[in-house]
């Protein structure tokens, strides 16, 4: 066993972890964080995305340790302080995005992370940027249009701030 | 066996040290994929693993010159997302650029490191057709010696037995390369193809056909040469009906190596029309 030092949603953590331990692993059965689901675990589904220093990442492709010294974002830091859903999360729901829900909180984070790096995306860009997460249930289509949504709502926030 | 150590090294040295320590077994890490993939299978099976990903001087993106030539050094631990975003890249070789966005989904292509898919061999998209186009070289350190290896020699050669690290990926500057990629992707699954093709010129005042390659992908089976095409073509001068004749010679040499069922059937197929495509869209 080895002590690991990292931000996971902002605050500081020091789990104890076996040096071959996946951070899937970690994140959901050590520190609780049981909105990243395991799916295929190997990093083909994409429902245990998270951000890794602001990049998308699989989880179930990582080791615990890789991390040690990063800043962690799973789908619990995403909500507001007061755990409600924030815009993209709301726009999911109002655009119908979640049927079954497996893959909406790597669906999500993927979002997340292409509005990071893009705040306009074209429909073609979101397309990409969710090419690593799976959805059997939606079809995609509302799924782009509730990050589409969130994307122009955030641009009109920034202008007019 | 659990892996009982796993250790963040700052400098190649300290890593070359740890490697070359006989009296364990080591292996290193970086993106991780590779190591996941060996976990999950039940096949990692070693003492320690040595993160490599934090040191400095494998992630540098520079222009060099070796022996007379410039080349562009990508270093080992660079991810193909950080590579793609290259402006070297972006301006000097679009194409690999191109490569690089399609070889996989945005997680997966954070976590591939160059050195990754040297060290495995394990095919993504079109990434090592791509390399072996650009007559890419491998910066291997082994006994303390950089050893410089091409691409298409390295994915041919037998793995090493004595400890070595892949430090950097020279590519060449060459004159302008026209090209032509084409490929048959899974569906859902991105950038993993059934096979792919690509086709690359150098830009010349003659009509002769100078210097194409040739080189195919085929899933998990991994990088196809077509030399023979390449060397028929090579200096000839350019006609539909010496295209003909290529891709005749393609689907003579495409020996079916890809299994036995209908999908080989099947992979041949592709890989047969794609040749024919390329060539065409290249030459004519």
């Amino acid at each position: 066993m080895m002590r690991i030092k990292f931000n996971l949603n902002g605050k500081s953590v020091e789990p104890e972890v076996h040096a071959d331990q996946t951070l899937l692993n970690l994140l959901r059965d050590s520190l609780g964080m049981i909105g990243v689901k395991e799916g295929c675990s190997m990093g083909e589904c994409g429902t245990c995305s998270i951000l890794v220093n602001g990049e998308l990442r699989k989880s179930c492709i990582m080791l615990a340790p890789q991390v040690d010294g990063c800043d962690v974002v799973t789908i619990e830091g995403i909500a507001l302080e007061d755990g409600s859903p924030n815009d993209l999360q709301q726009a999911f729901l109002d655009h119908g995005s979640v049927q079954c829900g497996y893959c909406t909180p790597g669906m999500v984070i993927a979002s997340e992370a292409i509005l990071l790096h893009n705040p306009s995306p074209t429909r073609e860009q979101i397309r990409q940027g969710i090419s690593g997460n799976l959805c059997r249930c939606t079809g995609y289509q509302q799924i782009i249009g509730a990050i589409e949504e969130t994307a122009k709502k955030r641009q009109i926030t920034v202008e007019e701030k | 066996m659990a892996v009982k150590e796993y250790i963040h090294v700052e400098n190649v040295n300290d890593a070359i040290d740890l490697i070359s320590d006989t009296t364990k077994i080591n292996q290193f890490i970086a993106g991780g994929v590779g190591i996941a993939a060996q976990r999950k299978d039940g096949f990692l099976d070693c003492d320690q693993l040595i993160d490599i990903s934090r040191i400095s001087e494998l992630q540098s993106e520079e222009k060099v010159s070796f022996e007379g030539k410039s080349y562009l050094k990508l270093g080992s631990v660079l991810s193909l997302t950080q590579i793609s975003q290259s402006e070297y890249v972006q301006n000097d070789f679009p194409f690999f650029a191109r490569v690089l966005v399609e070889s996989s989904d945005p997680a997966r292509r954070n976590a591939y490191t160059l050195g990754g898919r040297l060290a495995t061999k394990i095919p993504v998209g079109m990434l090592l057709p791509a390399l072996c186009a650009l007559d890419a070289v491998v910066d291997v350190l082994k006994n303390g010696i950089s050893n410089k290896i091409s691409v298409v020699d390295w994915l041919s050669s037998e793995i090493f037995e004595e400890p070595y690290l892949i430090t950097a990926v020279l590519i060449p500057y060459q004159s302008k390369i026209n090209y032509s990629i084409l490929d048959v992707k899974r569906r859902n699954y991105p950038g993993e193809i059934v096979a792919g093709v690509l086709v690359t010129t150098r830009e010349t005042s003659s009509k002769l056909i100078e210097n194409i390659k040739i080189f195919g992908s085929v899933d998990k089976y991994g990088l196809v040469s077509f030399s023979n095409i390449s060397e028929f073509l090579n200096g000839k001068n350019i006609s539909s009906e010496l295209v003909r004749q290529a891709v005749e010679l393609a689907d003579q040499q495409i020996t079916n190596k890809w299994g036995n069922d209908e999908d080989a059937q099947y992979r041949k197929r592709v890989l047969t029309a794609l040749v024919s495509r390329c060539l065409n869209q290249v030459l004519l």
